[in-house]
């Protein structure tokens, strides 16, 4: 289990859990974004910037604080 | 009378609320393709059958989990169930993800209608949606559209009559603790509903992404665009400024002379028309053309999806102002209007961001300012005019970075809000949209310019005037402004009782700074009086020299053919000599600049109080004003130091 940082570009992950404060996670959550969904990388980070998301059609621009708290692995 | 219904339209964000609004209701309410469009409750109404619906427009939101502004906003709406039935837009392409708000929307009891957007496409790539069986099973109605449609019209108002009749209760998903639960209720409900094929669309946005988001292409491409938009905006719409001036100073001027000759209207009727609301209304209008190429740049921009990347690959130097890349967007729009920029920094989460990002906009060049560029610059650095205006642009922002910086630091310290934004799909802009959306915006500026401007110049001409017979520079408004000079004489331009006198009507509306000068001027300058035509041969001339205007802009766009980068030809006029006696280029920028930094008008004032009350107003007052009357001296003495 690692950061949604860790993961390249086109990976696709599973999330396994999220540790962000409750509006981050809720906020997530309302966008489709939770533990147990599948989502491919669009765009992965280096340091202080952002990383890109897609869950189904949806692109979701994350920045690497909130990345950070995702904890994926590899599907 | 008529039964009047309240509609709430609900939905997640850029799914096409606003448009079918728009459709509806035949209203003209703004629609762009980026999170964040409606930050606020708009309305439309309509008649149909014999009810009166009226439809309320709410930001998108994703749940009804409120963090933002804009989010309350909606949630405060629904909750208040001040309205009879629910709206909800769906985006098929996004069904599922789209479920979470509809399931919350479902809790609330109210009747619902739940319009299923993009269905065309949604069924093209081979998804499924049995929507009766989903209609049956949440005891709510459904509807498959199309927004673009033409019938799409008739089905939705029908569906909605229709649901209003039947008085549904709809069922909840169960009860439902947490966003684990309702993702889990949703999926169980949609089992047998929905099925999402394999052939997913081909993924044009990815590719385009991948190299409009890339760290370096990405910011060359973000760089390039807004220089060809302002190129194309400067090189395209010089024949048509050219054009309108001509059309004011021969067209109508000359057919003013003939109506006013024909009736004998005393001389001081006649000095009003020509030198006071002709001059005053005309140059204003002479900016339509810019505007209406700048506005339909940015609508192009708005529509495409572009804007919300615009976010993406500014954030990292936006946090390095301590604000998240986000907050461009309000700035961005700021470039058109200010006003409309104060109200987008309700999708800003936290209030500390929202306040730096409405205390600097105003150091944003709106459109409104650019006539006062172009008047100056053409006149006073013609080889460099376009370079000067850029300037002038660049200096705003590099002013708004430093109070950003400033205000961050000892006034609004705290987190900067995460950032977690959709990026929208690419679609090519649709020319309605484009075309309502620059039409809209010059129809206010020339109901500004009916207005505000035309009471403007009324009053400077009637103070121009008065005592009747006397010379301008005894008049009472050279005797006022004389008065207020030596607070602006130590920034060169204050020498010039028409300059102090044109930067109050600036209060007002900006564009209202120009009107001003030139009716001042007008009233002394020797410019001919018309002389007498043939209305019907000088209006054919006048369409002969439009086409040829359409001609000349559209090779100067197409072939990049123009005399100079940004360059405008510099034309001796009466008007233009009186100008050059009263500034010199030093002292013109030093004008241009003051005007720049100013706050721009009493809407934006307006609209700073309404969100964050008088006192912030007061501080952003103090803060415009102070860097204006700074930047401003500091541009006049050191210029003149280093002998400008």
């Amino acid at each position: 289990m690692h950061h949604l940082t860790h993961f390249p570009p086109q990976s696709r992950i599973r999330i396994n859990k999220i540790e962000a404060d409750v509006q981050v996670v809720r906020k997530l959550a309302s966008m489709g974004i939770l533990p147990d969904v599948e989502v491919e990388v669009l765009h992965s980070s280096k340091k202080n910037s952002l990383v890109v998301i897609k869950r189904h059609n949806r692109r979701i621009v994350l920045r690497c604080n909130e990345a950070l708290a995702i904890f994926c692995t590899l599907v | 009378m008529k039964h009047v219904y309240t509609v709430a339209v609900v939905g997640n964000p850029n799914v096409g609320k606003t448009a079918l609004i728009n459709m509806l209701a035949g209203s003209h309410l703004k629609i762009g393709n980026w999170p964040g469009v409606t930050v606020e409750k708009k309305e439309a109404t309509l008649h149909y059958q014999g009810y009166r619906l009226r439809f309320i427009d709410l930001p998108g939101v994703y749940g009804l989990g409120s963090v933002t502004e804009d989010e309350v906003i909606t949630n405060n709406f629904l909750h208040s169930k001040d309205y009879d039935i629910v709206l909800n837009v769906i985006d098929a392409h996004n069904l599922k993800l789209n479920m979470h708000l509809t399931s919350q929307v479902l809790e609330l009891q109210k009747p619902i209608l739940v319009a299923i957007n993009f269905w065309k496409e949604f069924k093209k790539y081979g998804n499924a949606f049995a929507c009766e069986q989903f209609a049956s099973l949440l005891n709510i109605d459904v509807l498959a559209i199309d927004a673009i449609e033409k019938q799409t019209k008739k089905e939705i108002l029908d569906g909605i009559i229709s649901t209003l009749h039947a008085k549904k209760t709809p069922k909840a998903l169960g009860v439902i603790e947490n966003d684990f639960e309702r993702k889990g209720a949703i999926d169980s409900a949609l089992q047998h509903i929905f099925e999402r094929s394999k052939n997913t669309r081909t993924s044009v946005t990815d590719a385009i992404d991948r190299v409009l988001l890339h760290p370096i292409f990405g910011l060359v491409s973000f760089f390039m665009l807004f220089y060809f938009i302002f190129k194309w905006t400067f090189d395209g719409s010089a024949p048509f400024i050219d054009w309108i001036d001509g059309f004011f100073n021969i067209f109508i001027r000359g057919g003013a002379k003939e109506i006013l000759t024909f009736i004998h209207a005393p001389s001081v009727i006649q000095s009003f028309v020509y030198d006071g609301l002709i001059a005053g209304i005309g140059t204003v209008m002479t900016f339509i053309p810019l505007m209406a190429f700048l506005y339909f740049f940015i609508s192009l921009l708005e529509e495409s999806g572009y804007i919300a990347r615009v976010a993406f690959l500014l954030d990292r130097y936006m946090m390095m102002l301590g604000l998240p890349g986000k907050a461009f967007i309000p700035l961005l729009i700021g470039f058109g209007c200010n006003v409309p920029g104060v109200y987008a920094t309700r999708t800003l989460e936290e209030t500390h961001d929202r306040k730096i990002v409405a205390a600097i906009i105003s150091f944003i060049s709106c459109g409104a300012k650019l006539p006062i560029y172009i008047l100056f610059t053409s006149l006073f650095f013609p080889r460099i005019a376009g370079q000067v205006a850029a300037g002038l642009y660049f200096l705003g922002m590099a002013i708004a970075v430093l109070w950003a910086l400033i205000l961050k630091k000892w006034m609004y310290r705290g987190r900067t809000d995460n950032l977690i934004i959709e990026l929208p799909e690419y679609r090519l802009p649709t020319a309605l949209v484009v075309w309502n959306s620059v039409r809209l915006k010059i129809k206010s500026f020339v109901r500004r310019a009916g207005t505000v401007i035309t009471a403007v110049v009324i009053l400077i001409w009637a103070l121009t005037n008065l005592p009747y017979g006397v010379n301008p520079d005894k008049s009472l408004l050279a005797t006022v402004s004389k008065t207020a000079s030596p607070l602006f004489a130590p920034l060169g331009w204050g020498t010039s009782w028409r300059a102090t006198a044109a930067v109050v009507p600036g209060f007002l509306a900006k564009e209202a700074v120009v009107g001003a000068l030139m009716t001042t001027y007008n009233v002394e300058s020797d410019t001919p009086s018309p002389v007498t035509m043939n209305i019907l041969s000088a209006f054919i001339d006048q369409l002969i020299s439009l086409k040829d205007a359409v001609i000349q802009s559209g090779k100067r766009i197409i072939t990049g053919v123009v005399p100079g980068v940004f360059e405008w030809e510099e034309t001796k006029t009466p008007l233009s000599s009186l100008l050059q006696r009263d500034f010199t280029p030093l002292t013109a920028l030093s004008f241009m600049v003051f005007n720049l930094l100013l706050m721009s008008c009493t809407a934006v004032m307006g609209a700073v109080k309404q969100e964050f009350g008088g006192k912030f107003l007061f501080l952003s007052l103090i803060i415009t004003g102070g860097t204006a009357y700074t930047v401003s001296l500091l541009v006049y003495q050191l210029g003149r130091i280093i002998g400008f």
